[in-house]
């Protein structure tokens, strides 16, 4: 684990060496640029919260640290994995043994909150309702809004496009009188893929950013995708974020309560961020293309709330029928989002659209029962009958 | 509902804080809410709005009033805390016909605290002590984790009067059982008295809904002398449903001067025994029954949770060396007239099979295990009575209702 200045500002780095699986070496790193260069340390806990996954993932017995790590933050990683041990795996999976050197125990520091923000609705809606409720004196008030490069490694990757919404995310946030904190990072890395990411890593790779600047933070917020009714399994979730947290920096997931429309309405009463919302997969964090599904749905939402029509970070002012029926594909991880806006558009005379998209959630909804008739039959099958059944089903589907 | 004449006042035997609740669209009387302590932890008791709405918040909801107002500056994190909670048990129990998906959720009227005042004291954390497995495996596994110099380590063991009058008769004795414990752990045994989970007194009420509210109600009372309290999960993940308290709940009664933490999810009954078992003053101080009547006894050694427990006893071959139970030993009749298996019991059971087997206790294991079956023919029957309903279920709403 070491911190260097560079070029730009400054790295904090550190080497993983894997024992129980033939990958090679990795040096991970977070690095701020100058004008932050005292917010980062080499934290160990920012290495173990960004090592912890992957090496659960991929079978690692352990995870060996020559460092003091907080008892808070090792029993909280355990339960992490025994969730997603739940969730996902094998309930035989061990568990990855956390080998510290010793246990810290960090001396009180000023209070300092900060907030993970992409530019999307949950970020914006976040900061928006923070300053609704809480006094700037409160410690709970986030001073510093920070955005990762480095994470979404299927989106726009090119340096130029993160700089240029940085600076235009900054003046937007510096409007709340919070101060917009870039950190770049490589510790997606250590497991590319989209469905582990997005499934299990998302939430400890920003809590392990957190760490890397818990110099100066006392606590970092994460922003809910979901709302409680529709929780899933999912790398960022209320019954994980929190246990990414140490004693000297909370980890927090806000805003659970809220449905995406309630978030949208609140972010509606800020002209400025809700002409900055950046929600396009594709592009981000660069312009929105306006067709894609997340596109598409974040201007039904702005057209709900009145708000599409003075939007300039969409291409246009008004959603029809056939863009809706073209680019939303709804599955579980959408379905509320969509079902919340039928009665609200109805209500406003988009009956168009309303019967789009409810075309769309019955066809998933029937496509959810077959599946589901499926799933029992298989069951049924290998319990009763010995997966015969399907072995039949495969037979005449060859011959077939 | 109103929160009104919140007040402090010295007692005999140390110090009380109060309000009163008056229902406004519920037809329910006036009622005086307290929390109270003795002397020695009189001065930490402070008459804290956050307690008095914590309490409230849940009944109001449960009996539809339309608002809850404190004239009182409240913390926002607890605010957005509450809000949370509530919309969380309409959700969980909307489906049940408790509460429909509209509603209402009463609004909090009351002032908002800026910035709480600071603390200097180092933070002290504390813990719920019933006696239990769940709170003497919270401690224990506390001590393994955590030095004592970290601000999570615990420094006070709360334990409650008030909570379930059979219990609430041996208190003396519960009490003074776990003095010892408590100095061997390095832990201050605080007694607490409370009305509060009597606010609306119903046994479901208070599991699916109000226990965490009433445990952190009484412990903001306590802030910021105590600034955090752990209360033991009782279900481990693979068991977790919607419950009073639960590990998506309990963190939202939070203030910022007092954290409340959900603990112990990945620990299984089993393995809360286990870690106990080796800890001779919790073996015999364990004290999980509700229903005591053994005079020197803590537990009556027959109900589904002593015959739980020393069934769990009996895999480590620790029940006859423990005093906390009159008997030496268990008979597959206790298991059987003993246990009646239901969705909150149910949990407990599959993981005792397979150690009382390999103990050689096949006769228990073989009982345990009929009961688990008869469970499950159980909620199969219950099931496909549901299912041959439904036919008629849809005919009566399609067809008849056209008709």
């Amino acid at each position: 684990m070491q911190l260097t200045d560079t070029a730009s500002g400054r790295r904090a780095s550190a080497v993983i060496i894997w024992e129980d699986n033939e990958r090679p070496s990795q040096e991970i790193f977070f690095e701020v640029e100058k004008p932050f260069s005292a917010w980062i340390s080499a934290n160990p806990h920012a290495f173990l919260v960004a090592a912890i996954i992957p090496a659960f993932h991929h079978q690692e017995k352990r995870v060996v640290i020559d460092a003091d790590i907080c008892p808070r933050l090792t029993t909280g990683l355990n339960t992490v994995m025994a969730w997603l041990r739940y969730w996902f795996y094998d309930q035989d999976k061990a568990l990855v043994q956390i080998e510290a050197r010793g246990e810290r125990v960090s001396p009180p520091k000023p209070a300092r909150a900060g907030l993970f923000f992409s530019g999307g609705v949950d970020s914006f809606a976040a900061l928006q309702i923070n300053r609704l409720y809480y006094s700037r004196l409160h410690p709970d008030s986030f001073r510093n809004v920070l955005m990762i490069y480095g994470q979404n490694i299927e989106s726009d990757t090119r340096r130029e496009t993160f700089r240029q919404a940085v600076h235009m995310l900054s003046e937007v946030v510096a409007e709340k009188d919070a101060t917009l904190v870039p950190v770049h990072t490589n510790i997606r890395s250590l497991e590319t893929g989209s469905r582990f990411f997005l499934y299990e890593f998302q939430g400890a790779i920003m809590a392990s950013v957190a760490h890397a600047l818990a110099a100066r933070l006392s606590s970092a917020a994460i922003a809910s995708s979901d709302n409680m009714v529709g929780l899933r399994p999912y790398g960022s979730h209320p019954l994980l974020d929190p246990h990414y947290g140490s004693a000297d920096l909370w980890i927090d997931h806000t805003d659970m309560a809220l449905t995406r429309l309630d978030k949208m309405k609140h972010l509606a009463d800020w002209p400025s961020g809700v002409q900055s919302i950046r929600v396009c997969g594709a592009n981000w964090p660069g312009a929105n293309c306006g067709h894609c599904e997340k596109c598409v749905r974040t201007m039904l939402e702005l057209l709900v709330v009145g708000a599409l029509a003075i939007n300039d970070a969409f291409p246009d002012d008004d959603v029809s029928a056939e863009l809706v029926l073209s680019a939303v594909q709804i599955d579980s991880t959408v379905d509320a989002y969509y079902q919340e806006m039928l009665a609200p558009l109805l209500a406003m005379g988009r009956s168009d659209l309303a019967q789009v998209i409810q075309g769309k959630l019955d066809q998933f909804v029937e496509r959810q029962k077959r599946a589901h008739s499926r799933v029992k039959i298989k069951q049924l099958d290998e319990k009763y009958l010995h997966g015969n059944l399907s072995r039949l089903y495969r037979t005449f589907k060859v011959i077939g | 509902m109103k929160i009104t004449d919140l007040k402090s006042t010295k007692t005999e035997t140390g110090k009380r804080v109060s309000a009163v609740l008056q229902w406004e669209d519920s037809d329910r009387p006036e009622q005086e809410i307290y929390v109270a302590t003795d002397e020695p932890f009189a001065a930490h008791l402070r008459c804290n709005p956050h307690t008095f709405l914590t309490a409230a918040a849940i009944p109001a909801l449960r009996f539809g009033e339309q608002r809850i107002a404190i004239e009182a500056e409240i913390d926002p994190a607890l605010l957005d805390g509450l809000r949370v909670i509530m919309r969380l048990l309409r959700g969980w129990y909307g489906r049940y016909g408790r509460y429909g998906t509209d509603y209402p959720l009463p609004q909090i009227e009351s002032g908002i605290m800026a910035a709480p005042e600071p603390v200097t004291a180092p933070p002290k954390a504390a813990f719920l002590m019933s006696g239990g497995i769940d709170s003497l495996a919270t401690l224990r596994s506390n001590r393994l984790a955590f030095p004592l110099a970290h601000p999570r380590a615990f420094h006070t063991a709360v334990i409650i009067k008030g909570l379930q009058p059979e219990v609430d008769d041996i208190f003396g004795e519960l009490f003074a059982s776990l003095l010892p414990l408590a100095a061997e752990a390095g832990v201050t045994l605080m007694p607490v008295r409370s009305n509060i989970r009597y606010i609306y007194d119903s046994w479901p009420f208070w599991a699916d809904e109000f226990e965490a509210a009433v445990f952190s109600a009484i412990i903001h009372a306590f802030a910021p002398h105590i600034s955090s309290l752990t209360i033991g999960t009782t279900y481990d993940e693979p068991y977790l449903h919607p419950h009073g308290s639960h590990p998506l709940v309990d963190h939202h009664y939070s203030s910022s001067d007092m954290t409340i933490i959900h603990d112990d999810i990945t620990l299984s009954r089993l393995e809360k025994t286990v870690m106990l078992a080796d800890w001779e003053l919790a073996l015999h101080n364990m004290r999980v029954c509700n229903f005591p009547d053994n005079g020197d006894v803590l537990n009556c050694g027959r109900c589904e949770k002593c015959v739980r427990t020393m069934l769990a006893l009996t895999t480590l071959s620790k029940l006859a060396e423990s005093r906390a139970f009159a008997a030496d030993d268990i008979s597959s009749d206790l298991v059987e007239t003993g246990v009646q298996l239901n969705k909150t019991s149910y949990p407990f059971y599959p993981e005792l099979v397979r150690p009382l087997q390999q103990c050689g206790r096949y006769d228990l294991a073989d009982a345990v295990q009929k009961k688990l079956r008869d469970y499950g023919l159980e909620k199969q029957k219950r099931r496909l009575k549901r299912v041959s309903r439904q036919p008629l279920t849809l005919f009566r709403k399609k067809v008849l209702h056209q008709m």
